[in-house]
This record gives structure tokens, C-alpha cells and sequence, in this order.
């Protein structure tokens, strides 16, 4: 059985989710202050910890996930009113596997769940394929197969996608992106855009309608991120 | 000197009264008859108009900008402590929103219920959401009120716009009550995405909740503008109600609070666009300027190709 571990200064809020959690087959424990995380980690050894940022008593959320990362790999997915993208996207920078906005629904949390665990369970891997809903991606030549159609694809437009499927369905911050394509971690404005157009151009090639795209999701503000179970549909 | 000295540090009639005072040491000493305060010439009695009103001109410039400066200090200190207000009222009152949403969602997760349990819960759980959208309104519609409304430009596509805003109506899309038309060739526009995404959500609530479905959106590209038209199949928007449409807090319906509007149409004017509506059908129209995208910006994009 699953087990998360809440870390939420909010009484109510902890309380719910533990028995939310416990409704839906997973094992839940909750403290209520970031400052205890590492000891807690220590003692409980969750399978993933949910973890807020603004903490009453002053501490950091952010702070917290950074000193967890660099001693435990547990998977952190940020739970947060903050619906701000620079806050996002520091938490990835964090070493945040994942973040979700309060008020969410469940079935958002539980999609995030799955999509870490999914990527755990396929780290250890050759294969040179990978096949996602109707797409079978190539990871060491540049092209995709759509429908059973290949499609050939430009290097950059590979590379891209490659960033992107192996991120199993974890978000991709703009300066990850940049320096997987273009070799530089610099996330300046003008360079996001370059982005944005080679992400319409491959939408394209995968057969995607844009405004409703399956597998290449928009993370405003942040980034992108591939779905890789299309038949569940897109996460908020 | 002394006078601008003066004007800068001191009170207005310390201005004045140095004003005339240098005029009186310009005429004792270096007007003839010098080292006395007679005059030979009428001529000579402009002196003392120039260098009064010198002193009442520098006088004026200087209290204004003292008032402007103290004013923005004032301003500023009003904006931090509006920021630190909004800031609680929105994690006061998400929090508790957020409890009710997961609560609600892990019940219905279950699908262990009748149907008509069920049905109830998921309008509990709608009106969660809409609870959550005028929240955000709320605060959007003060920070634009008290000018802190930061915009965030950058060059995005208004597809990816759609495409986040379609995520919020599921049904809708898989129905095809919600539906969207674009330029294949739809270029990269400057805008702050999270703010036209607030507008478009709004437009596209207010679609729903005001009109009938199916709700159309429309992006067409007008000489120097980018058009965005949301157009749904309602009876339309009563007369009456039609000038008063974009005024906050006016409302056609006796449940809204008609605040969605009045936001939207700032958030669009501070985009250096415009919004307007027009009525059977009714359309809401957002236009942005069509700016052309920097060449440079797009190389590497191209550059593989």
C-alpha cells in the first residue's frame, strides 16, 4: 500500500486529506511542520511526501525539499495555495518532483501519484522505443510514429520531445528545456518563445489538436509536460 | 542659488522672502545709483517682477514635487500593506475552499452513491470552482484598483491559452458545447498569459452561465489587431442592462455579483486592447495589438529545420 506523508500546518486541511487518502486505498500519515520532514521521512519512510510551503511557524517549505534532496530521493509533490509561476517553478528547482494548487480535486492529486510512481517503477530501462497511446517515440532517432505513420522530426523538435517523455509525465521547467535543446540553462524571455514555437511545430507532427491537445500539455508560466497515459485525461 | 536652495529645503514664504531680498541686494549694489534701493529707470522695475516670480516659479515646482514624493511613499506603503491583506484574505479563504473540493472529489471518487446523491455532489463540487474563480476575481479586481496589477508580458500563443482554459470544461469538449476556431498560422503575441487566461475563463463562464451552449471561440486576425470572439446561442443580454455592462458589480442576473467583466475589461486595457460586446447574438471581443515578433527570437526554433 502507497504510503504519503501530508506535511501541512493547517489542522482541518491535514485532518481531510489523511481520511481522503485513506478513502482511496492509501496508507497516510501527516505532520504539521517542514521542520520535522527529515526526521519524519526518517521514521515513516513514505513512498512520497506532500509537502507545503508556507509554514506558520516561518520555516520553508522549499528550504526543507532542498535539504531532503540531498540525502533521500522519496518523490516531493508541493501542495499549495500559491498559484504563482515563480513559485513553481522554484519548487521544481528545489528538486519538487511535482506541485498542485489548492483547492484541487483528488483525482488531480492521485493522477500526479500514479504519474510519479509509473516513473519510478520504468527507471530501470533500454529501450529504445517507448510506446504512449497512439504514439510510439523513438528516443535515439529523430522521428515518431503516429497512427502508425512515421513522422520524421527535426533535431531540435527530437530533442524536445525526448526531454519530455523521459520526464515520464513530470513537468519540464522553460530552463530545463533550454538546456537540453540548446545546451544553455539561461531562462530568459525571449529564449521561451523559441520554445513555444518548436512545441506548435511538434503538436503538429503529432497529430494534436491544439486547443485541446492529448499528450503535450502547457504548464503555464512553467514549462511542459507529457501525459503518458492518454486515456486519463489532462491534469490542471 | 539661495532661492533654488531655499525652495528645495524650505517653506514657500522663505522662498518669497528671499526673492526679493536678492532683488534688493541686486539693486542696492549694482543698479545706479548704486548703494542705494532708488531706481533711475521705470526699465529698471522689472527686475523685481523677474526675480519674484523666479522665486514663486521655483517655489511651486519644488512644493509639487515634495507632495508627489511624499505621496508615493504614502502610495507605496498602502500597495505592501494591500499586497499583505490580499495575500491572507486568499489563503483564508482558499484553504477552507480547498478542504470542501477534496472532500467532495474523494466522496465522489468512491462512486459508491445513488445517482441522485451523486448528481448533488457534483454540483456542490462546481459551485467549489466558480467559489474559487471569483475569488481570484476579487483580488485581481482590487489589485487592478489599487494599480497593483503587475504585466508580465511575453510572446505566447493564444492556442495554448484555449488549451488551458478548455481543461476546465471536460464535458463541454467531449460534447462539443465548447469549441474553438484559430489561424493555422496564429503568430506568437505579446501578452501576459496568466492574466489573458483570466479574461478568456471568464468570458467563457460568463458563456455558460449567462447564455446557452453551444459556446463558440473565434480568433481571427483584424489589420492591426488579434480578435478574440466568444459567442454563445443565449437570448441575449437585456437593453437595459447592456450600457452598465462593464461597470463592477453590475449584473443582468440576481446571482452573479457582475464583477468578471469589469476585471476583464481592465486586464485587456492594460494590454493596450480593447473589449467590447456586441448583441444578438452576443459576442464578447477582446482585441490585442498584433505586434510583429522580434526575427531574432524565433532563429533557433527554425534553425534545425
Amino acid at each position: 500500500m502507497t504510503h504519503l506523508l501530508i506535511v501541512d500546518d493547517e489542522k482541518h486541511f491535514r485532518t481531510m486529506l489523511v481520511r481522503a487518502l485513506k478513502s482511496q486505498g492509501y496508507r497516510a500519515t501527516a505532520i504539521d511542520d517542514a521542520y520535522a520532514l527529515a526526521s519524519a521521512v526518517a521514521i515513516h519512510r513514505p513512498d512520497m511526501v506532500l509537502l507545503d510551503l508556507l509554514f506558520e511557524s516561518g520555516t520553508s517549505g522549499l528550504e526543507m525539499c532542498r535539504n531532503l534532496r540531498t540525502w533521500n530521493p522519496v518523490p516531493v509533490i508541493i501542495v499549495s495555495v500559491s498559484s504563482d509561476e515563480a513559485t513553481k517553478i522554484q519548487a521544481l528547482d528545489a528538486g519538487a518532483d511535482d506541485y498542485i494548487v489548492k483547492p484541487f480535486g483528488i483525482e488531480e492529486l492521485l493522477a500526479r501519484v500514479h504519474a510519479i510512481q509509473r516513473r519510478l517503477a520504468r527507471t530501470v530501462t533500454s529501450d529504445t522505443a517507448l510506446k504512449i497511446g497512439d504514439l510510439v517515440v523513438e528516443l535515439d532517432v529523430p522521428s515518431v510514429t503516429v497512427h502508425g505513420k512515421v513522422t520524421h522530426l527535426t533535431r531540435n523538435e527530437h530533442k524536445l520531445l525526448k526531454a519530455l517523455v523521459i520526464a515520464e509525465g513530470q513537468p519540464v521547467s522553460y530552463s530545463a528545456l533550454l538546456s537540453h535543446i540548446y545546451g544553455r540553462g539561461a531562462d530568459k524571455k525571449g529564449e521561451r518563445s523559441a520554445i513555444r514555437v518548436l512545441v506548435k511545430q511538434l503538436r503538429r507532427k503529432l497529430g494534436e489538436d491544439l486547443s485541446n491537445p492529448v499528450y503535450l500539455l502547457t504548464e503555464a508560466g512553467v514549462g511542459y509536460r507529457f501525459n503518458m497515459n492518454p486515456a486519463l485525461r489532462a491534469i490542471g | 542659488m539661495i532661492v533654488l536652495g531655499c525652495a528645495v529645503l524650505a517653506h514657500p514664504g522663505v522662498t518669497l522672502f528671499c526673492g526679493l531680498l536678492s532683488f534688493l541686494c541686486y539693486d542696492f549694489f549694482l543698479v545706479p545709483p548704486v548703494f542705494t534701493l532708488q531706481v533711475s529707470s521705470p526699465i529698471q522695475l522689472i527686475d523685481p517682477l523677474a526675480f519674484l516670480s523666479v522665486a514663486v516659479v521655483t517655489c511651486i515646482m519644488a512644493e509639487r514635487s515634495r507632495r508627489r514624493t511624499i505621496q508615493a511613499a504614502i502610495y507605496r506603503e498602502a500597495d505592501e500593506l494591500r499586497g499583505t491583506l490580499l495575500n491572507l484574505v486568499s489563503h483564508n479563504l482558499r484553504t477552507p475552499l480547498a478542504i470542501v473540493k477534496t472532500a467532495l472529489t474523494s466522496v465522489l471518487a468512491l462512486n459508491t452513491m445513488p445517482s441522485e446523491s451523486r448528481m448533488l455532489l457534483l454540483d456542490a463540487n462546481e459551485e467549489t470552482d466558480r467559489l474559487n474563480r471569483l475569488i481570484s476575481n476579487v483580488l485581481q479586481l482590487s489589485k487592478l484598483d489599487a494599480h497593483a496589477v503587475q504585466i508580465d508580458k511575453d510572446w505566447n500563443s493564444l492556442d495554448e491559452v484555449i488549451s488551458i482554459v478548455f481543461r476546465r470544461w471536460p464535458e463541454a469538449i467531449q460534447d462539443k458545447s465548447l469549441t474553438a476556431q484559430f489561424p493555422d498560422d496564429l503568430p506568437l503575441l505579446n501578452f501576459d498569459f496568466a492574466l489573458i487566461e483570466a479574461v478568456l475563463t471568464n468570458l467563457t463562464e460568463n458563456a455558460f452561465r449567462h447564455g446557452c451552449p453551444p459556446v463558440r471561440i473565434n480568433v481571427i486576425v483584424q489589420e492591426a489587431e488579434v480578435w478574440t470572439v466568444v459567442e454563445d446561442r443565449g437570448k441575449g443580454i437585456p437593453p437595459q442592462h447592456r450600457s452598465q455592462l462593464f461597470q463592477p458589480f453590475s449584473t443582468s442576473k440576481a446571482s452573479g455579483i457582475g464583477l468578471g467583466l469589469a476585471v476583464c475589461k481592465g486586464l485587456i486595457e492594460a494590454h493596450g486592447g480593447r473589449l467590447w460586446a456586441t448583441f444578438d447574438p452576443t459576442r464578447f471581443i477582446f482585441a490585442l495589438p498584433l505586434v510583429a515578433y522580434p526575427e531574432e527570437t524565433i532563429d533557433d526554433a527554425s534553425a534545425d529545420r
